[in-house]
């Protein structure tokens, strides 16, 4: 169970503060996949990293009790530039407390990036970067995963592979999603919550929650 | 929230806690000596070399040392301990700023970052201060202290005195940008006037009034007074600089604290 109690949630913006949560308090269940909505600007992102713990709430806090959760996959750069890919991946079995042979052999095979494996991050492309960082978050066994717009990388049949290990996992975590795509949403989700003037409403299905971001939209005009 | 804190909660926090700047101190190994461990000799020979060349000059210019008969003795006294409070400084600084990427992972806090920092520094100086000693007891030159223990509390006082002000710049530094570039010139400033090269109570008393207040000044007295039989700084407080680094590390904590938000890599 994730809980935020009474947490206000704010960030400086050219225009003044912008509030994404006002005194919010809510439970996140086990057991069901959660796709996020709201407008451009709502703090889909930023509700994300309150989730994860990687940003703190202005009040009230974010009690995770014993559900481990992912750092947000997708935007974030989680890696050190002058560190190589391996020396990463043992970075973050260190943080975590994982098996780092386990977990290394595991992440170089999944990525498939050969000696880059070895190289400094900051020589990789992009796709390079990205099928690491997939490869890592697979690794270990988190109870919750965040998703933030992930972008499929690598050729169909890294895709195909990525899709398998991600399906094999959401069996037993649960994810926490934002996207553009109501179809990845639909995919992936059941439930699902919107985000609005400071406040977060749920919903029992992703559709109903759909149908009122897409009403939202409409009366805002963004095509977003 | 502390009501709830129990005894074994704590007691697995801070064992998670020193995981993860255990983990960041053998990231910071890695970068900071480099990828061939050239870095590694280079942190021990550098004040080796640096005392060469400054007592080489001051030979050469034919002058005698402002304290005993050596001038690698002196700037023994005055180098390293300035060395101690300036890579503690400079390097403590950018310990937030050069994390960024690794910071956002929730579990790895800015503080983490600042003491795997500062922890790899101590651990740097002792063992360049240990291989200056041991070298220079193989060229026999007299290094042996009058009182090891008050060069002992010089050493300390620069430790402390570095260690509060790495914690303050890491916080300044991730904040405001510019402050590195002042920093960098607030430490030129400070190898030149904290007495590395000259004993403060020979200034002439306008310079002596401002300089007195300088605590890195007081390390180096602390360190020479330890030294040198006989030697007696009559400026030196020899608190002060303890006083003046545990200010600045409560400044620096409480200044994390209060803008965690905005220092926050995430």
């Amino acid at each position: 169970m994730i809980r935020f109690e009474n947490v206000t949630k704010r960030y400086p913006t050219k225009t003044g503060m912008k509030s994404i949560l006002e005194n919010a308090s809510f439970e996140i269940a086990r057991g069901r996949s959660l796709g996020v909505l709201g407008v451009n600007g709502a703090g889909k992102s930023t509700f994300l990293r309150l989730i994860s713990g990687s940003e703190l709430p202005n009040r009230g806090r974010v009690r995770r009790d014993g559900v481990t959760v992912s750092w947000p996959l997708g935007f974030m750069e989680t890696f050190h530039g002058s560190l190589s890919g391996r020396d990463n991946v043992k970075f973050a079995c260190r943080v975590y407390g994982r098996r780092i042979d386990e977990v290394t052999d595991y992440v170089r095979d999944f990525a498939e990036i050969g000696a880059h494996f070895d190289e400094p991050v900051k020589t990789y492309s992009s796709g390079m970067r990205a099928r690491l960082a997939f490869g890592l978050s697979m690794a270990f066994n988190f109870d919750v995963y965040l998703v933030d717009e992930i972008t499929a990388v690598g050729d169909a049949r890294f895709k195909a592979k990525c899709a398998d290990v991600f399906s094999e996992k959401l069996e037993r975590s649960d994810i926490v999603m934002v996207s553009h795509s109501m179809g990845t949403l639909r995919t992936y989700c059941s439930v699902g919550c919107v985000l609005r003037e400071g406040g977060v409403e749920f919903f029992d299905t992703i559709d109903e929650a759909i149908d009122l971001y897409e009403r939202l939209t409409k009366s805002v005009g963004t095509v977003s | 929230m502390s009501a709830e804190l129990t005894w074994s909660e704590l007691k697995s926090g801070s064992a998670f806690q020193a995981r993860i700047i255990g983990a960041l101190m053998l990231r910071e190994m890695r970068t900071r000596f480099g990828e061939y461990h050239f870095g590694y000799v280079w942190a021990l020979i550098e004040p080796v070399v640096q005392i060469g060349i400054l007592s080489g000059m001051f030979y050469v210019l034919g002058a005698r040392p402002p304290l005993g008969m050596s001038y690698e003795a002196f700037f023994f006294t005055g180098y390293v301990t300035f060395a101690i409070f300036r890579d503690l400084s400079t390097r403590g600084s950018t310990s937030v700023s050069a994390n960024r990427a690794l910071l956002a992972l929730p579990p790895v806090r800015n503080m983490d970052a600042i003491w795997a920092r500062l922890g790899l520094e101590v651990m740097t100086s002792v063992a360049s201060v240990s291989f200056l000693i041991a070298i220079f007891l193989y060229l026999e030159v007299p290094i042996v202290p009058a009182d090891p223990l008050r060069v002992g509390q010089g050493f300390a006082a620069m430790l402390v005195l570095g260690a509060g002000f790495g914690i303050l710049n890491a916080v300044l530094v991730a904040m405001i940008k510019p402050w590195s570039m002042i920093l960098s010139w607030m430490m030129r400033l400070q190898y030149i006037f904290s007495g590395v090269f000259f004993l403060p109570e020979k200034l002439p008393p306008v310079a002596l009034d401002i300089l007195v207040w300088n605590p890195a000044s007081h390390g180096i007295a602390l360190v020479r007074e330890g030294f040198y039989s006989g030697y007696k700084c009559n400026i030196l407080m020899s608190p002060y600089p303890f006083v003046v680094g545990g200010a600045l590390a409560v400044l620096g904590l409480t200044l994390e604290k209060l803008f965690r938000r905005r220092v926050d890599a995430k």
